[in-house]
């Protein structure tokens, strides 16, 4: 039975990874840049969504409203940040994401203040009987529930839109891709909205689990997340999607059988570099 | 040759910058400025032959920087004779059996490489081995470290060091550092430059990690204090005779001017190695080793058509890169006189080391110093600079604004800020840094 929580903690976990994860990875597929700055995002979204639920009373609007502000965000920061070096070599681009990331926090702290914000009644805090006896509250079901819905509307989007077929090719060839009539910029704007309200909708689905947002919060997913799109071959969506899953299944029994030995967070990198080590083009790539 | 002038002009400025520090806070403050100035500038040195040399993205400056201060405690605390005899033999020879599962592992690795039809099997002894050797190692080790914490843990708790001079310590800690990270370049440097920059920055939480948890090795998050100091300590200077008549004739206070003095002698020391080490880069940088380096980094498929030993060149200078971030590391712990693991943050370690090269160009020796130099002034002066910047901003707004009071209340958090606009402004405007590579 604990073995089943476990992993059921660990899935619920391993959602909320997806959904930074996949902003990060359809990024370094577009433009070949690891996007730390991603994480500051989904710190803004937790944000909006404490403060437009304690503003409105309603956890959908704030949900929504945060979801197409930081997608916005997220374009300006590709505009403002990546346009003018895309041209240098990659490294470059990373550093600066870095630099904004931890700038970022700091105006965190400058706005919202340095200290943590919580929900003033916290929504979605019911027990729920499962199944037999496994307690779970509304939220760690909604954050699942959401996860799902998101990703399978993303799948959707891949698969059946003009949008998405541009995209796969322009990550398969840009110059193929540009030469077709594919519009690149237009689709690495829509990427970045994407991603980053992905990014948001786990901002606000962290914020609600813990209770609590804090200009810090992006600081642990910034290189985990970074970790997962490696396990999942960089750029890779259904890689960086399985990734995050195990991740979570594995931080959660991890947790509990080699806690003394290595914490969560260093987990992600101890697995990260076994996994280099014997398949060093991530887990899921072929050859 | 970078333009003589542009050097001239940039150092020029960066003595001005200090100077008026000296004169408007205080000689002290200007001092400590200077002496993290000169341990930033080994860094960057240290990153600049990484990645300017070779192109090699070492995110893991924060890891190297640790090892470097852990052998700074290790070598120069007395040892705990009473944690010796709890447990020290028993945790060596924990120690002892580890490195034989490693070999052993290592052995059955190399010899089974032939076994390509059943790959599974190999897999499986492998785990074993380690998963039986690691049970084995723990069950040895376990103990003796219960034993070596329990030592006083309010004081001790831990194995202390050797006992030698902690000067003899900037070499072991670069020794070791250059050893973790051979180590590392074995698994990580085949990898591409993206891979590479996560996995370092993964070991080197790892390594800080293992630091804060490992009581037995310095205590852990609970410090070592009161390392041995390699300069005399000030309550002594007072007393001399030559230090009180100094004094006078300068009309300093006599506590300021021994303070003065032991930074001065601190600073005698750092300048030492950065000159030693700048002049050995330089050489090195001109040499047909650099000129080999240059290639490799500007086009390895053509280098290693050319018969360059790519591999083993990369492993080379990533190990002499990471020995200088360890030596910076192991003075910066003399410095400091104390081993605070929680200090280890990637922020103040790794990506300030980075903006430093950056910003003062990389690959140019040159440019990594005055860029150490600028960039640790601007990160200790961000503050005052802060405060200033938005009184100036808000000059305009009415003394009870909220707004106002907000923003000046914040002003203690502008220091990331500045640095991330700074370098920000340097790579749109400036993108080969203050002093480019010189064009040979």
């Amino acid at each position: 039975m604990l073995a089943i929580e476990i992993l059921i903690q660990g899935l619920i976990q391993g959602s909320i990874y997806a959904l930074i994860a996949l902003g990060l990875t359809l990024v370094y597929g577009l433009l070949r840049i690891l996007h730390v700055a991603h994480a500051s995002l989904f710190t803004l979204g937790g944000y909006l969504g404490v403060l437009i639920t304690n503003a409105t009373g309603s956890l959908f609007l704030a949900l929504l409203l945060a979801m197409i502000i930081v997608g916005f965000v997220g374009m300006a920061s590709y505009r403002i940040l990546y346009y003018p070096i895309l041209s240098r070599p990659p490294l470059i681009a990373l550093i600066a994401s870095i630099g904004i990331f931890i700038a970022s926090e700091e105006v965190f702290r400058i706005i919202f203040g340095p200290f943590s914000i919580s929900y003033i009644s916290p929504p979605l805090q019911n027990q729920i009987d499962v199944f037999s006896g496994i307690m779970l509250s509304e939220a760690r079901i909604m954050v699942v529930l959401l996860a799902f819905i998101l990703l399978l509307g993303m799948n959707w989007l891949a698969r059946q839109t003009r949008l998405g077929i541009a995209t796969r090719a322009s990550v398969v060839d840009p110059d193929m891709a540009m030469s077709s009539g594919v519009n690149v910029e237009t689709i690495r704007y829509s990427i970045f909205f994407i991603g980053s309200a992905f990014a948001a909708a786990a901002g606000v689905m962290v914020s609600l689990l813990n209770n609590l947002v804090e200009p810090t919060m992006g600081a642990v997913p910034s290189y985990k997340a970074l970790a997962i799109i490696v396990l999942g071959g960089l750029g890779s969506v259904r890689g960086a999607l399985i990734a995050s899953l195990m991740l979570g299944v594995i931080e959660s029994f991890g947790t509990i059988y080699f806690g003394n030995l290595l914490d969560r967070d260093s987990l992600a990198f101890a697995f990260l570099i076994l996994v280099l080590m014997i398949r060093p083009k991530g887990i899921f790539t072929k050859g | 040759m970078t333009s003589p002038m542009r050097i001239i002009t940039v150092f020029f400025g960066m003595a001005i910058l200090l100077a008026f520090v000296g004169i408007n806070q205080s000689w002290n403050v200007a001092f400590s400025i200077l002496n993290l100035c000169v341990i930033s500038a080994i860094m960057a040195l240290g990153v600049n032959i990484q990645w300017g040399y070779a192109g090699l993205v070492n995110f893991g400056v924060m890891g190297f920087v640790a090892v470097g201060g852990l052998a700074g405690v290790i070598v120069s605390m007395p040892p705990v004779e009473a944690a010796w005899a709890a447990g020290g033999t028993q945790l060596m020879g924990g120690f002892a059996i580890m490195g034989l599962v490693i070999a052993a592992a290592t052995i059955f690795w190399k010899k089974t490489q032939h076994w390509k039809d059943r790959p599974r099997k190999r897999y499986l002894i492998m785990a074993l081995i380690i998963i039986l050797g690691y049970a084995f190692y723990r069950y040895i080790a376990d103990p003796a470290i219960d034993a070596i914490e329990a030592v006083e843990p309010a004081k001790t708790g831990y194995l202390g060091g050797l006992g030698l001079h902690i000067l003899f310590s900037w070499i072991v800690g670069a020794i070791a550092a250059g050893l973790i990270a051979m180590l590392i370049g074995r698994i990580a440097l085949g990898l591409r430059s993206d891979y590479l920059a996560i996995a370092t920055l993964g070991i080197s939480e790892i390594i800080i990690y293992v630091i804060k948890n490992e009581d037995w090795m310095a205590r852990g998050v609970k410090n070592v204090n009161g390392l041995p100091r390699p300069v005399p300590y000030e309550l002594d200077l007072q007393e001399e005779q030559w230090v009180n008549s100094l004094a006078e004739s300068m009309s300093f206070s006599v506590i300021n001017a021994s303070s003065l003095i032991v930074k001065l002698a601190y600073l005698s020391l750092f300048v030492a190695v950065l000159i030693i080490l700048f002049i050995m880069a330089e050489k090195a940088l001109k040499s047909p080793w650099g000129r080999m380096m240059r290639a490799i980094r500007d086009n390895e498929v053509a280098a290693a058509a050319m018969g360059k030993d790519v591999k083993n060149r990369h492993l080379q200078i990533f190990i002499i890169g990471s020995a200088i971030l360890g030596l910076a590391g192991a003075m910066l712990t003399t410095l400091d006189g104390q081993f605070t693991p929680a200090s280890y943050q990637p922020l103040r370690y790794t990506f300030l080391i980075w903006v430093m090269v950056i910003v003062g160009g990389s690959g140019n020796n040159y440019g990594s110093i005055i860029g150490g130099f600028i960039i640790w002034f601007f990160w200790i002066e961000a503050e005052p600079l802060g405060l200033w910047l938005i009184e100036l901003l808000t000059s305009g707004m009415s003394a009870d604004s909220a707004l106002k009071a907000h923003l000046l209340e914040s002003a203690a958090h502008t220091r990331l800020m500045t640095m991330g606009l700074i370098m920000m402004l340097v790579l749109r405007f400036a993108p080969k840094g203050l002093i480019p590579e010189a064009k040979r």
